[in-house]
């Protein structure tokens, strides 16, 4: 799975907000509010990654067990579903 | 073409239909210098007309001159266009927030009544909000909403108001991160990436200066009430 191209992130406040670019037409006023860990997840997922690798860099870079960060990778995954920017057959 | 000041702003605008004549006369300024300029051409009304059909060409000439003076604010003059009822009291700006038939404009009522000439009306609807010197600062607009409720005149803002209808009063302060998408919804922003990117850093500003209260209400005198405590922190004299 990845996201899909086409957006910028940008920091507000002690959040990030990913806009959407212009080449993204369709989607052209949805932002999205994150978390540093979700910065993290979202960057990461800018390639192709499994389930299971994002788990294991979330727990390498951040000092939480694994149901934590499933918990937290399971939040930020149904937010971009739902959004409609998660590609999940790549 | 007459000059017209808005927001602080000298701008030229070649008026065609007594519409927006009538809107922006009590923003005319008896001066030949201007800042910016805007001529409405057949491409804008068509633009205005593709945005929102049914309504007629002087109608569409005023929507466009407004689109076009609130993309120069973001863009040139650190200003943003909100929709929103804005009144002062006390030398403070407060702004109100909400969907259309949410009830602004019946919620800065009950202040006006209760506090008569104490509170002005400063825009009904469409106010501008610049930063000038590091100060937010609001402007009422010639666009006053249906009730034309409004004056040529401005106040530093202290604070932005989301209106939610309630069948009980009360309200509670927001971080600013938790007000930007009910920001952005009440502002008017470009839809390219680079408006975007402008509009969240003005926002990111003038969040740094004001505070932001979620209010649920209802129609009675008893809403302003809960709105002036959580504005002032119960810290006011009638």
């Amino acid at each position: 799975m990845k996201i899909k191209d086409g957006f910028i992130l940008r920091k507000f406040s002690d959040k990030i907000v990913a806009v959407a670019d212009d080449d993204f037409a369709d989607k052209s006023n949805i932002f999205i509010k994150m978390n540093s860990s979700a910065e993290f997840v979202w960057n990461f997922l800018s390639q192709d990654r499994t389930y299971e690798e994002v788990v294991d860099a979330l727990l390498e870079k951040y000092d939480i067990d694994r149901k934590t960060a499933e918990n937290d990778l399971d939040e930020f995954l149904s937010a971009v579903k739902n959004a409609g920017l998660l590609d999940e057959q790549s | 073409m007459a000059v017209y000041r808005i927001a602080d702003i000298n701008i030229k605008i070649n008026c065609r239909g007594d519409y927006l004549k009538n809107l922006l006369k009590h923003y005319l300024c008896n001066c030949d210098d201007y800042d910016f300029e805007i001529t409405i051409t057949e491409n804008d009304i068509q633009t205005e007309r593709i945005i929102a059909n049914g309504f007629s060409d002087e109608m569409y000439e005023s929507s466009a001159v407004l689109r076009q003076i609130s993309e120069k604010l973001l863009y040139e003059y650190d200003g943003i266009l909100f929709h929103g009822a804005v009144i002062e009291y006390k030398s403070k700006a407060y702004l109100f927030c909400a969907p259309s038939g949410t009830g602004k404009t019946t919620h800065i009522m009950l202040w006006k009544n209760a506090l008569k000439d104490k509170v002005t009306i400063l825009n009904g609807d469409k106010p501008f909000v610049r930063m000038i010197d590091n100060v937010p600062i609001i402007y009422g607009s010639p666009w006053r909403g249906k009730e034309n409720l409004g004056t040529n005149d401005f106040c530093k803002l202290d604070a932005i108001v989301f209106v939610n209808r309630s069948k009980r009063n009360f309200a509670k302060h927001l971080s600013s991160d938790e007000s930007l998408f009910r920001l952005l919804s009440c502002t008017a922003y470009p839809k390219n990436a680079a408006g975007k990117l402008k509009t969240l850093e003005f926002l990111e500003k003038i969040s740094a200066k004001i505070k932001f209260v979620d209010l649920f209400c209802n129609m009675d005198y008893n809403a302003y009430k809960t709105a002036l405590d959580a504005l002032t922190e119960g810290i006011y004299e009638d």
